[in-house]
């Protein structure tokens, strides 16, 4: 990409070998002047707390503090192991964020697209002003919606579904057999056209010189999307998969908790409702950062494996 | 539209199915919202009836004006406001800067850097470690605990320097041989260059700022210090979690407990979701201008 | 955490207040300035303290003074009731009496237990700290508990030696028993007592609280039907009533068809009253014991499956409404306005719906034992306070607690302010005025702001509400009735259409424990508790099962993991517990 950036900053020029790297700090001083605030930002806000991960390996005491409180080993990831549900939350979990990770993935790049390809301005900024709305209502109130318009008898689409003959009573929110598309509904409703919003601004970057140039080539519409704004957009795309894998093992708290209902719970419990759950009875406080260590690592895992491959493949990476 | 005809067939039945689809996508999200406004402006009571779906049965604007006679709602507005503009300028142009720094692939240490930034989206030591270095930092219960925590933003550095990363490199070279430094090459050439990722994750910064409820729930104890995000979250969820509670109690001094709880009614609830989200859809035009084709000309690596 | 090392962490922070410019730069000498204003104020505090306790014998100050001081609290409970807005003609008439400086917070947020913790570990809480807890087995139970073991909290019991109220929960037989040695002076304590539990009547089995809850019928369609809704003892007379209400087919406000048994007036939820004569123990609980007295959960009785059963065959009629067990609230309250729902499962007499006599009680519904005796506890406790160990001269808020729970303190945050909100009568009682009363029902959030009880401000509640006896004190049940208000003209005739008064007279009285108030001390407690919920949840999957093999597969399998959770050493220590007459379980 801009490997050839080095070539051309001053501090590169290598003369002496022992002072190269102290010249080369010294060169870059605004640099470092403008990402030090940035560091110690991220070691004091995010760092230190994360001393609290200690508790992860031991029972909390009120007087003894994080650094003298007795230390229990491993006991809370046995103990987590060893629950009857373990199991069925991992699975949950990772269905329900693959769900949201990969078959969600092309839909906002491609509702972003679309907007791109609207030429009327007047509907373009109505239409994604209206897009993005959802974003700003909480899930209380998605959920709440949700559940008039799905509701046995009364809701709208059994009363559409009866007025067209059919049975009208089917109680959809309890039924384990929709909960998968209502999950993934509600999220594509609410997420949609915000999610899109950063694709836009990506494709506004792309240098217009190009599709003059494919216009004159004679290109068509999808060889211009395919050969021009999806590779330009790519890093972005990129970017964001491997940012989002990290999430993996947390798959939305409030949206889960509120469709949850005991028809749907073998497939809607999680991971994260399982931490507020257990972490609320009793105040434990070890237990649910060890869920919550065991999220973080696994994300790590799978950022780092991401990264690697994506840096050889396409050249973009994370670091 | 007056090239439309122009256009081949193909091409002109993509726009229309284009057209279309949006529209669609548009209504699916209109209607429900119409739902909120009908409640928003049609009487309590009344509502409680039932059957209001897009229009209000009567008109009155009655919810608002309880909605603003709420002892703190002016206040909250304030609060909500100052944290927005102070929040989202001081850390967007933060952020850019670090990631502009972080762009550099000849900056010692640089990838180390990332790393420990990037590390910080995976872990956290949770909310009570949080409060104490909050509380030792004398930041509770100050208008600070909604600024300065909030300066950087791993996402946002690491989408700004993606973006950063497509400039062509010989810009920043012209500027240099004119005798800039860094600092000056940031302001002066990167930042312009770069609206469009600006004003997005200025967007996502200053609507994160805007709909952030937890800060003002758990580090703020000061009812005047509490912003709109907050009571709006209070009122829809904390008379449910109430209630749960108080399900679990049986007796009849269960039914006076129940009776104490004054659930905020329905119509009052999407008055306070209107009030919130209006201000964000006024401001959002301003930002999309940004967005549009072409402001880049040139800039960008071919 | 360090201090030391926080000093060394803040100097990059400033350098990046400083880069944010003058805003950032404000806020350092803020943090600086508070440290310093903090310590001083920690000197002049105490010296007010010293001073005040020497002008105590000094004139001019009434007997009910305590302290020249601040008082702060932190409440964490989730309620409408309590604004942090003090009314000031209040405050000042507080001040003038005792000298305190009277203020509360709220943390409102879900889970608000949590900011609880936090500040517990952050050794950052004001002077008292009050949440919600209503028994032993509650889920704040431990989170305190632990923090009292932690030397946390303030031991209260020689505080209450010197005062007239709480001194009474010294006396034996005064606290029932789950507030005396379950959460207050717990035999691991050794006389000591960390929480003070509110809200304890002053005479046992009293009951001021005149309504009538539970499933109601629409009168209108009772009388058209010809029948009389306190003859349905059981569920299959329930049975054939939805049955008949369907035939009807009757009406709502709107023109659509009734549902026979529509949702509880507060959203969808299992209702123990409507199938009582199928419920093993109380809804939230589930454990009883048989005739023969082996303790068993429901999970363990035919009574489970015997329920399924029946509710499948409502559901399948259509007689009982789908979302009966789920439904949110605002639908099920439209539903019970408008006349949606020919058996509202769950609501009471004092409604404002049903000021109208629009609804009439059912039954009450026979319990799994055949009888349909009233049960009351014997006193009951809600809410509690606590004084964290960093709080100086906790005595203070001891004192100022126990003036407002004396008659002058509650007169005061029960009826506001004499002549602006009452006036007495001869006998001394308040009469509310009527003023008051019409501001409250014609505008209730300007008369919350006239700041106490009666008019929906309920800040005395939190250290003042014990020891009630209203009608002694202040010679009427219900705040206004004392001024004729006639507030809820249904609640006397329900209540005597009801027989409320001979159910109350041959009801039996309970001092005991709930089943489930020893999951906190169980060894495996969490995972049990955690097995009852789903057992809970796979009761509703039961109901909508396809059929009866499904729902019993699901049942099964929730006994399985109720049994693997432990519930057999649970029970067996149930019955240990029960044998002990200092913790009777409630079977």
């Amino acid at each position: 990409m801009s490997s050839h950036v080095s070539a051309t900053t001053p501090g590169a020029k290598p003369r002496k070998p022992r002072t190269t790297l102290w010249r080369t700090i010294v060169l870059h001083r605004y640099l470092y002047f403008m990402l030090l605030p940035c560091l110690a930002f991220f070691i004091i806000f995010n760092y230190i707390p994360m001393g609290g991960l200690l508790l992860a390996f031991k029972e909390y005491k009120f007087n003894k503090g994080l650094l003298h409180s007795p230390w229990v080993g491993f006991d809370y990831f046995k103990q987590f192991f060893n629950s009857y549900q373990s199991k069925q939350l991992i699975v949950n979990t990772l269905i329900i964020s693959s769900m949201k990770l990969f078959l969600y993935l092309p839909f906002p790049i491609l509702l972003a697209l679309m907007f791109n390809e609207v030429r009327n301005k007047w509907f373009k900024n109505i239409s994604q002003s209206i897009l993005y709305l959802p974003h700003f209502l909480s899930w209380v109130v998605v959920i709440g919606l949700v559940q008039r318009l799905l509701a046995p008898d009364t809701g709208l689409l059994n009363e559409f579904f009866s007025s067209m003959g059919g049975d009208g009573s089917t109680f959809y929110m309890m039924d384990p057999k929709y909960f998968y598309q209502i999950m993934f509904g509600s999220h594509m409703w609410k997420s949609l056209g915000w999610d899109s919003i950063i694709y836009m601004a990506a494709i506004a970057g792309v240098n217009p010189d190009m599709y003059e140039a494919a216009k004159i080539d004679g290109a068509s519409k999808l060889r211009e999307i395919c050969s021009i704004t999806l590779p330009s957009i790519m890093p972005t795309v990129v970017i964001l998969f491997i940012l989002s894998l990290g999430n993996i093992l947390s798959a939305g708290f409030d949206q889960l908790y509120l469709l949850r209902t005991p028809g749907n719970m073998q497939l809607s419990d999680i991971l994260d409702t399982y931490i507020i759950r257990v972490g609320l009875q009793g105040g434990q406080y070890g237990y649910a950062t060890a869920v919550g260590l065991l999220q973080g690592l696994i994300g790590l895992v799978l950022v780092v494996i991401a990264n690697r491959v994506s840096r050889k493949v396409s050249d973009t990476s994370l670091w | 539209m007056n090239d439309f005809y122009k256009l081949s067939a193909g091409e002109r039945i993509f726009r229309v199915v284009n057209i279309i689809i949006i529209t669609f996508l548009c209504l699916s999200v209109i209607l429900p919202f119409l739902n909120i406004f009908a409640l928003a402006f049609n009487p309590g009571k009344d509502a409680e009836r039932g059957g209001i779906y897009f229009l209000p049965r009567m008109w009155t604007m009655e919810n608002f004006k309880k909605v603003f006679e709420a002892s703190n709602i002016a206040t909250a507005f304030g609060v909500s406001l100052f944290r927005t503009i102070v929040g989202t300028i001081s850390s967007v142009l933060l952020t850019a800067m670090a990631a502009y720094a972080l762009k550099s692939k000849t900056l010692p240490g640089g990838k180390f850097f990332m790393m420990i930034i990037f590390f910080t989206m995976l872990f956290g030591g949770g909310t009570i470690p949080f409060y104490m270095l909050l509380s030792n930092l004398h930041l509770t219960n100050t208008i600070w605990v909604y600024i300065i925590p909030s300066l950087y933003s791993a996402w946002n550095l690491i989408i700004f320097r993606t973006f950063f990363q497509q400039i062509h490199p010989s810009l920043e070279e012209s500027a240099r041989i004119d005798g800039y430094n860094d600092l000056s090459i940031f302001m002066r050439v990167i930042m312009p260059l770069s609206r469009p990722v600006i004003a997005v994750i200025g967007l996502f910064t200053a609507v994160g700022h805007w709909n952030d409820w937890f800060t003002g729930a758990f580090f703020v104890r000061k009812a005047s210090l509490r912003p709109m995000s907050t009571l709006l979250q209070e009122m829809l969820t904390s008379a449910e979690a109430m209630r749960d509670t108080l399900n679990q109690a049986a007796g009849s001094t269960r039914y006076q407990l129940l009776d104490k709880i004054q659930i905020t009614g329905n119509s009052l609830k999407m008055a306070t979701i209107i009030v919130v989200v209006v201000p964000i859809i006024i401001i959002y035009p301003f930002v999309q201008r940004y967005f549009a084709k072409g402001v880049m000309i040139g800039s960008m690596k071919e | 955490m360090s201090r030391k090392w926080l000093k060394v962490l803040t100097l990059p922070v400033m350098v990046s207040m400083l880069l944010s410019g003058c805003a950032g730069n404000n806020s350092t000498n803020d943090a600086s300035k508070d440290e310093g204003s903090n310590s001083k104020n920690a000197t002049t505090n105490n010296a007010a303290a010293t001073n005040a306790t020497a002008s105590n014998s000094t004139d001019g100050k009434p007997a009910s003074w305590i302290a020249d001081r601040k008082l702060k609290g932190l409440i964490f409970m989730d309620s409408d009731d309590y604004t942090e807005d003090m009314n000031p003609d209040i405050k000042a008439e507080i001040k003038k009496e005792t000298g305190i400086d009277f203020e509360i917070e709220l943390m409102k947020a879900d889970h608000s237990i949590d900011g609880l913790i936090a500040g517990l570990a952050a050794g950052d809480l004001p002077d008292f700290v009050a949440f919600y807890l209503n028994n032993s087995g509650r889920p704040e139970m431990p989170v305190v508990l632990k923090a009292a073991r932690e030397g946390m909290f303030t031991d209260l019991a020689p505080l209450y030696k010197d005062t007239k109220v709480f001194s009474k929960y010294l006396q034996d037989g005064f606290l029932p028993a789950d507030t005396q040695y379950g959460v207050m002076f717990r035999p691991e304590f050794n006389g000591s007592a960390y929480f003070t539990h509110m809200n304890i009547d002053r005479n046992g089995g009293q009951v001021t609280w005149r309504g009538v809850g539970g499933p109601y019928i629409r009168k209108d369609i009772a009388d058209a039907l010809g029948v009389d809704p306190r003859t349905i003892t059981t569920t299959d007379q329930l049975y054939d009533l939805a049955k008949k209400i369907k035939a009807g087919n009757f009406k709502d406000d709107n023109g659509a068809p009734v549902t026979p048994i529509g949702p509880r007036y507060w959203g969808g939820q299992e209702v123990g009253a409507l199938f009582d004569d199928l419920e093993w123990g109380a809804t939230d609980q589930r454990i009883k014991a048989d005739k023969d007295g082996n303790i068993l959960h429901e999970a363990e009785t035919d009574y489970a499956i015997k329920k399924v059963e029946y509710v499948q065959k409502l559901l399948k009629e259509k007689l009982l409404h789908p979302e009966f067990f789920t439904m949110d609230e605002s639908r099920a309250t439209e539903g019970a306005i408008n006349g949606s729902w020919g058996i509202v499962a769950d609501m009471h007499s004092y409604q404002d719906f049903e000021q109208s006599l629009r609804y009439e009680p059912i039954g009450p519904i026979n319990k799994v034992d055949g009888s349909n005796q009233k049960v009351l506890d014997f006193k009951t406790g809600y809410s509690a306070w606590a004084i964290p160990s960093t709080t100086k001269n906790p005595e203070d808020i001891v004192k100022f607690a126990d003036w407002l729970a004396s008659r002058q303190g509650k007169l005061l945050w029960k009826y506001g302010i004499e002549g602006r909100d009452y006036t007495l009568d001869a006998k001394g009682n308040p009469v509310v005025k009527q003023e008051v009363l019409d501001l409250k029902a014609k505008d209730p959030n300007a008369a919350k702001a006239l700041g106490f009880a009666g008019v929906g401000n309920n800040w005395g509640d939190i250290l003042g509400s014990t020891d009630n006896d209203n009608l002694a004190d202040f010679g009427e049940a219900n705040y206004g009735d004392n001024a004729n208000a006639n507030q809820f003209p249904a609640v006397e005739k329900i209540a005597e259409y009801y027989g409320l008064d001979q159910k109350n007279k041959d009801a039996l009285v309970v001092d005991a424990y709930q089943p489930t108030a020893f999951l906190g001390e169980f060894a495996s407690g969490t995972d049990l508790k955690t097995a009852m919920d789903n057992y809970n949840d796979s009761l509703v999957q039961a109901y909508y099962a396809k059929d009866l093999d499904q729902a019993k597969k699901i049942l099964d399998s929730a006994l399985k993991q109720l049994k693997a959770a432990g519930l057999d050493d649970y029970l067996k220590m149930l019955k240990d517990k029960n044998a002990d007459p200092k913790t009777k379980v409630k079977l």
